[in-house]
């Protein structure tokens, strides 16, 4: 293998992997099997993508929604999706629930989720996610700042600045 | 990062709140897909090789089955297998028409292509190298009165000078013509060395 790819699937499995299989969750339940699949296209990729992220955002993106498709028909998806799962690593004094934070998360809808999940995780910018998800980088947008918004309203985020910092 | 200082600034915080988290740790076995990447490398590196394989063994077997279906016109062999096929060698020349090989592509504007012409003598080397010779167009056979044999082979190797006189002589001709004197008892012992 090219040292180049190999230096490419270490640096996705180092900062990538996590934030992708929690996209994948949007879609299925067995996120590692399609993040791994992504991965291994990717290394297959000749020429390798310009945008490698957001390459695999879109391998990992087609990927889930076919494994969703397979879990629907074996009558498994609505059941696994629906548990709690521990999508976050156990925050420790931070200032939200890992587990209210998931679970807030898996109640938006499918759009926002995505979105927010590639910006806040994945670290896409709102072209690139754009184009991962079929819309323009206005619409992403929109949809961020509404995904953001429900997610507020879900946790119940205290906003220092504005409720007890007021600008003087 | 523009569009983010678009965001309201109690979404600027809990934007912040969120990214604090983090994912689950991948559950991805490395080991598993680092095997997985090497298989399918060494899968892509085998191919060339693969097609190279079978390149080469189909053009040796195109190679081994082109002689029976592809007949070499005016081959030494086949020549010789007529030879001894008809012995004593007579050849019978039709008294007309003269079967003239013409070029074949004769073209009106470029000067007539010099064919030159064999006496009733070399008719015997003719018969030998006719296959050859007159499949390219070379010689133009005169019709002859009478027959010829082979116990005239001294008539045709006056005629086989008189072609080196005029160039047409090869190489590959004198050889059959000296391995057809000896084998019917004229000529050196020995082939001449070309």
């Amino acid at each position: 293998m090219e040292k180049a790819v190999l230096k490419l699937v270490q640096h996705v499995l180092e900062t990538q992997a996590a934030a992708l299989e929690l996209y994948a969750r949007a879609w299925c339940t067995t996120p590692e099997d399609v993040v791994q699949e992504a991965i291994v296209q990717l290394a297959q990729q000749r020429p390798l993508p310009e945008r490698p992220i957001g390459w695999l955002y879109c391998a990992v993106r087609r990927g889930a929604i076919s494994a969703g498709r397979a879990e629907s028909r074996r009558k498994r998806h609505e059941s696994a999706a629906a548990r709690p799962l521990d999508w976050f690593e156990p925050a420790v004094g931070e200032a939200l629930d890992a587990r209210a934070a998931a679970e807030a998360l898996g109640a938006l809808s499918l759009e926002q989720r995505e979105v927010l999940v590639a910006r806040l995780w994945g670290g896409l910018n709102y072209g690139e996610i754009g184009e991962l998800v079929g819309c323009s980088s206005s619409a992403a947008h929109r949809r961020y700042a509404a995904g953001l918004a429900a997610l507020r309203e879900r946790l119940g985020v205290a906003c220092p600045k504005t409720n007890s910092c007021p600008k003087s | 990062m523009s569009q983010d200082e678009l965001l309201p600034e109690e979404l600027n915080d809990c934007q912040q709140a969120l990214s604090a988290l983090v994912p689950r740790a991948s559950r991805i076995d490395r080991d598993r897909l680092m095997i997985r990447l090497g298989e399918q490398s060494a899968a892509r590196g085998s191919l060339g090789w693969k097609w190279a394989t079978a390149a080469s063994l189909s053009l040796a077997v195109l190679m081994a089955v082109r002689p029976w279906f592809v007949p070499q016109a005016g081959a030494p062999e086949q020549v010789a297998q007529q030879r001894e096929s008809a012995e004593p060698l007579t050849i019978q020349h039709e008294p007309s028409p003269p079967a003239a090989v013409e070029d074949p592509a004769p073209s009106s504007d470029s000067p007539a292509k010099a064919v030159p012409e064999i006496d009733e003598e070399g008719a015997w080397l003719l018969a030998v190298a006719s296959g050859q010779y007159q499949s390219a167009g070379m010689l133009t056979v005169r019709p002859q009165p009478e027959s010829l044999t082979a116990s005239r082979a001294a008539d045709a190797t006056e005629a086989s000078d008189a072609l080196l006189e005029r160039g047409l002589e090869r190489a590959p001709m004198l050889r059959w013509r000296d391995r057809a004197l000896r084998r019917d008892g004229f000529g050196p012992a020995a082939p001449p060395a070309l």
